[in-house]
């Protein structure tokens, strides 16, 4: 897992993924997602990915839900 | 015990070939030590003991050493030379030394298709290809360079005799950047026509001379910023990637995929920055708007896999888009810091680029292969990356030069366009394509990868 990052207003920006086999329902992911807290950003359905805000202490429980391959804090990059 | 066996003087038969087919078996040019190994079927044998019974009732082996009595299992070869078999239970094989007669024996039984034996193969004689063992890889590496150089010779100057010429250094002319001449994009009868190619970068200068008139796709994932360059990064990289043939101001030639459609996203903002979730929304969108090529000269300086570009990248791949990636420049080669291949650039399936010198050489900053994230640690290409001449915003006087892996990386995503033109390939097959034409360079594979990439001609 990606170091934790200061905590913003509105949480911190999480990045998960959906795995292969929940691609095409990517979308009730998502719900079950906001669900356990998750303010959701985007779902992007071709590279299944989704991302959103969340307090620190709900960042745990998303990655039980079915479908989700990984959770993760948002990465900075640079040039 | 004295024993005299002559080569291949058996007739081995296997059981599970016709009798008719089993002939003796073949030892090319392996050297044989004159013991036979006898393969038994899966689960055959239930165990060591069994194996020694059959041994014994089949072909009168008497001395029968069993691998796990010796010490830790490990058998030594006098042990090999005193006895007449060695049982190894766990890789359900025996290694016979035996009289000629008794592995005669064992030949007659594994004819028969209830025998527990799969096949009799000589013994081959195995050597460690390493340092001690007299022909190290280096050594082989080196004859087999040698050999292959004659034979270049001998052809002629065509083929791929002028690939083993030492690199030429390059510079810039009234004409051409000293890359597109080092890469061989000048002479290429492709410019990319067809191909979408898409920079993920800090923008675009989208009122730039040199593309007036050129159609371009862009959108913006970062808040409150427009499309429109304020960094120059953007504008240098899509430049390289996909500036004119003849640039409008009267410049020097400097971009590769003068013919290929541009997609500009901007992922980073006119500092520089951005995150995952920008920067997926960029590949996303690159997705659906079909480009074949994704170039992003970007990273994050930690030396580990994640997951958020992990995946998505994969998926890209798997749809037919490739990823070109800048492998980073977080070396100090000078100072005896190689540094390492970050995200995205180390996911599986992105393409990372280094950086090579006009004398393909290894510029200071250029970042090595990670020996921590597996497969996708590694730089897989290098193309030009030092005093980089291209397009920055008019603000910032129309062109400049830069240095980086950023640099190489758009060089690698417009040739990539130039070959998926000329091949019609796409995605794994033009990562293939990349890789075999590259260049060998004499720097490091930890460095260069499969070398300098070539354009097609």
């Amino acid at each position: 897992m990606v170091a934790m990052k200061g905590e913003g207003k509105s949480g911190k920006s999480v990045v998960v993924t959906v795995s292969d086999d929940a691609l095409e329902k990517i979308d009730s992911v998502a719900k079950k997602l906001a669900a356990k807290g998750l303010k959701v950003t985007q779902v992007m359905p071709l590279t299944g990915v989704i991302t959103g805000s969340i307090s620190g202490k709900g960042f745990g429980e998303l990655e039980s839900i079915p479908g989700v391959a990984s959770v993760e804090d948002d990465l900075k990059v640079q040039i | 015990m004295a024993r005299s066996r002559k080569k291949q003087a058996l007739k081995v038969i296997s059981s599970n070939a016709p009798p008719g087919d089993a002939g003796p078996p073949q030892s090319g040019d392996g050297e044989v030590t004159g013991r036979f190994v006898v393969i038994f079927k899966d689960d055959a044998m239930k165990s060591e003991s069994e194996s020694r019974r059959f041994l014994a009732n089949t072909a009168g082996l008497s001395n029968v050493v069993v691998a796990s009595d010796a010490d830790d299992s490990a058998v030594s070869s006098d042990e090999l030379a005193s006895s007449d078999a060695v049982v190894f239970g766990n890789l359900g094989i025996a290694v016979i030394s035996a009289e000629e007669a008794a592995v005669q024996s064992l030949a007659l039984s594994a004819s028969d298709a209830d025998s527990p034996i799969l096949v009799i193969e000589p013994e081959y004689r195995a050597y460690a290809l390493n340092e001690n063992a007299g022909l190290s890889p280096d050594y082989l590496r080196g004859f087999r360079d040698a050999v292959g150089h004659l034979y270049d010779q001998q052809r002629g100057s065509n083929g791929t005799a002028e690939m083993l010429e030492p690199l030429a250094t390059f510079t810039d002319t009234p004409q051409l950047t000293w890359g597109l001449q080092a890469t061989r994009t000048h002479t290429s009868r492709f410019g990319g026509k067809g191909i979408r190619l898409a920079v993920l970068d800090t923008g675009f200068d989208l009122r730039h001379p040199d593309f007036k008139g050129r159609p371009i796709v862009s959108r913006s994932f970062i808040a409150g910023e427009k499309v429109q360059d304020g960094n120059s990064h953007g504008t240098h990289c899509a430049g390289t990637a996909c500036g004119p043939k003849t640039p409008a101001t009267g410049v020097r030639r400097y971009g590769v995929a003068h013919s290929a459609s541009l997609f500009v996203g901007k992922v980073l903002s006119n500092q520089g920055s951005g995150s995952t979730g920008g920067i997926v929304a960029g590949i996303e969108w690159a997705l659906r708007k079909k480009c074949h090529i994704v170039s992003m000269s970007l990273g994050a300086n930690i030396n580990q896999k994640v997951q958020q570009y992990e995946v998505p990248i994969r998926r890209a791949l798997a749809r037919g888009t490739l990823i070109v990636a800048a492998a980073g420049n977080n070396a100090n080669r000078a100072a005896g810091n190689f540094g390492f291949v970050g995200p995205p650039a180390n996911a599986d399936a992105a393409f990372a680029v280094g950086a090579t010198d006009p004398a393909g050489g290894l510029p200071n900053f250029t970042a090595r292969s990670s020996v921590v994230t597996g497969v996708g640690g590694k730089v897989n290409i290098a193309a030009p990356g030092v005093r980089v001449f291209s397009s920055v915003p008019q603000i910032h006087n129309v062109h400049g030069f830069m240095n980086g892996t950023s640099m190489a990386t758009p060089h690698v995503a417009g040739i990539a366009a130039l070959w998926a033109e000329a091949t019609g390939e796409t995605g794994a097959r033009l990562w293939a394509r990349l890789d075999q034409s590259a260049k060998p360079l004499a720097a490091p594979g930890v460095d260069v990868g499969a070398g300098l990439v070539q354009a097609p001609q």
